[in-house]
């Protein structure tokens, strides 16, 4: 019967309950690949510059003579750039879970206390020099 | 002859929430004339091709649009591989096609529910867009992100689909495939929807073709065009057929869509099960130079995507055609005779993404 097409279905949902989580209770919790929040290991962090250079909403800001990172939330796409252009020391990840709703601009800023100890693949590079693209045309 | 009145339709309007503005020409309630106008969303992003480097622009070009993200970004860097002349690896090209589909459904269950709601089959809309969800739960789980997938990249793509991944998203997607046969059966036999459906919007396949409609418009009046045909990625050897429908109506125009949603479910499942192991991207060096033209079939109807480049870091121009905006000329055309309550109907129908088509 033509009518009556959508009947048995509106009577499975009425039985089935609500499709949707009553959120804050109710968390779906993180799927692996998520791309939900950039995180930073400041302590590897030897301040080449390749993430900002790679970013491309200039949300990474790096002020090497002071040793502080910045990294703006509200320009930041979650595109993992980054995270790929920081290959060798590894500092930049996405992290599954997103970033808490905020209503002003989240700007953060970490200011490292002393440079990390050289490492042996590194060893002769100077800190702080951007040793150029890894593969040019790579994004 | 009665006396004619102007109604404006849009941009802002409850049951579009497309930037489109039509002058609804009316004679008593019925439409003689509609006089279509965009640009009310106009973001420039083909100048940004200008200022951002090649590789950059994907990130763009993904957001060129919220629904059909993964299908421009791919356009994009399928157009910037021709100039580059790179070939990309089979199995980034299976995993290509397998998020085109999937970006394919998720906008078809995202139309169909809209439709729905186009004629104030509220429950139908919420379930359509329910079973949507756990699509966009797979988009998730494979790519990262829930509309933009941010996969594809110059070169091939930057994540791969492991093995176990890939059996968990086919076992959803088969439990969705079944669940979507409740939907389409209300879709194609409902009486309620049936009535505000069938027989509204003609569009004859003559007049679709001059009109330059692309797409579900196009295919729902008995033309056979689908641009996946060219064999574009891996299309070309996997298997399937264009969806044809020849009634030309909006009924014929969700049918289109419904069906494609199993093709689409067919050919995430070949691409998952066929694709070989291997690398999945190639390294591009150097900088694009020459002229390239890439067309590809995204879930409103074919895409084109021109690039030109001068051997810098950046394009010197960039151009997408969007589906939509070739389906405009269509829409215009099939408003004229039918009811003032139609007109959200035949509207909806050629499924307009107009932030896309303003770029
Ligand atoms: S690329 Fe890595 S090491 Fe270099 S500045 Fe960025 S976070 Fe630090
Ligand atoms: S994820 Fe992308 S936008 Fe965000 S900081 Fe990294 S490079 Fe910049």
């Amino acid at each position: 019967m033509p009518f009556f097409k959508m009947s048995p279905l509106v009577l499975k949902n009425a039985a089935s309950g609500p499709a949707t989580r009553r959120y804050p209770e109710q968390v779906r919790g993180d799927l692996p690949r998520t791309r939900g929040r950039i995180e930073l290991r400041l302590e590897s962090c030897t301040f080449c510059g390749l993430c900002q250079k790679r970013c491309p909403t200039g949300a990474i800001a790096l002020d090497r003579q002071e040793r502080v990172f910045t990294l703006d939330r509200f320009k930041c796409i979650l595109c993992g750039a980054c995270q790929d252009a920081c290959f060798a020391q590894k500092c930049l990840f996405l992290a599954p879970h997103y970033a808490a709703p905020t209503r002003t601009r989240q700007v953060e800023t970490w200011k490292q206390a002393a440079p990390p100890p050289p490492r042996a693949g590194l060893a002769g590079r100077e800190p702080g020099r951007n040793p150029g693209p890894p593969s040019e045309g790579a994004n | 002859m009665g006396t004619r009145t102007v109604v404006p339709f849009g941009p802002q309007h409850p049951v579009l929430p497309e930037p489109i503005h039509l002058d609804l020409v009316l004679e008593d309630e019925k439409v003689v004339e509609a006089i279509p106008s965009i640009g009310f969303v106009h973001r420039g992003l083909e100048k940004l091709a200008e200022k951002k480097e090649f590789g950059e622009m994907v990130y763009v070009a993904e957001r060129i649009c919220g629904i059909c993200s993964f299908i421009h970004s791919a356009a994009y860097c399928q157009a910037v591989e021709g100039l580059m002349k790179v070939e990309v690896p089979p199995r980034a090209q299976y995993l290509r096609v397998a998020w085109a589909e999937m970006s394919r459904v998720h906008s078809h269950l995202l139309w169909l529910g809209l439709f729905a709601d186009s004629f104030g089959f509220e429950s139908l809309f919420m379930h359509s867009w329910r079973l949507r969800e756990r699509l966009l739960d797979v988009v998730e789980a494979t790519t990262g992100g829930r509309v933009i997938f941010g996969s594809c990249k110059v070169g091939g793509v930057r994540r791969d689909v492991d093995a176990e991944t890939g059996r968990r998203a086919l076992q959803t997607l088969a439990v969705l495939e079944a669940e979507c046969r409740e939907i389409t059966g209300v879709f194609e036999k409902d009486s309620t929807v049936r009535r505000r459906t069938v027989g509204v919007g003609l569009l004859s396949g003559k007049d679709a073709w001059s009109l330059g409609a692309v797409g579900p418009t196009l295919r729902a009046s008995g033309v056979s065009s689908d641009s996946r045909s060219l064999g574009g990625s891996a299309y070309g050897a996997l298997d399937w057929q264009p969806v044809v429908e020849t009634a030309g109506d909006c009924h014929a125009r969700a049918m289109v869509r419904a069906r494609e949603l199993y093709q689409s479910f067919s050919l995430i499942r070949q691409a998952l099960e066929k694709m070989p192991a291997g690398p999945v991207e190639t390294r591009v060096s150097g900088s694009p130079s020459g002229e390239c033209i890439v067309r590809l079939e995204q879930p409103r109807g074919e895409v084109i995507h021109y690039v030109k480049g001068n051997g810098t870091r950046h394009l010197e121009r960039y151009r997408v055609r969007t589906p939509t905006f070739a389906n405009v000329p269509a829409l215009v055309h099939m408003l004229a005779g039918y009811q003032l309550v139609d007109v959200p109907v035949i509207v909806l129908s050629i499924d307009p993404c107009i932030s896309c088509t303003e770029r």
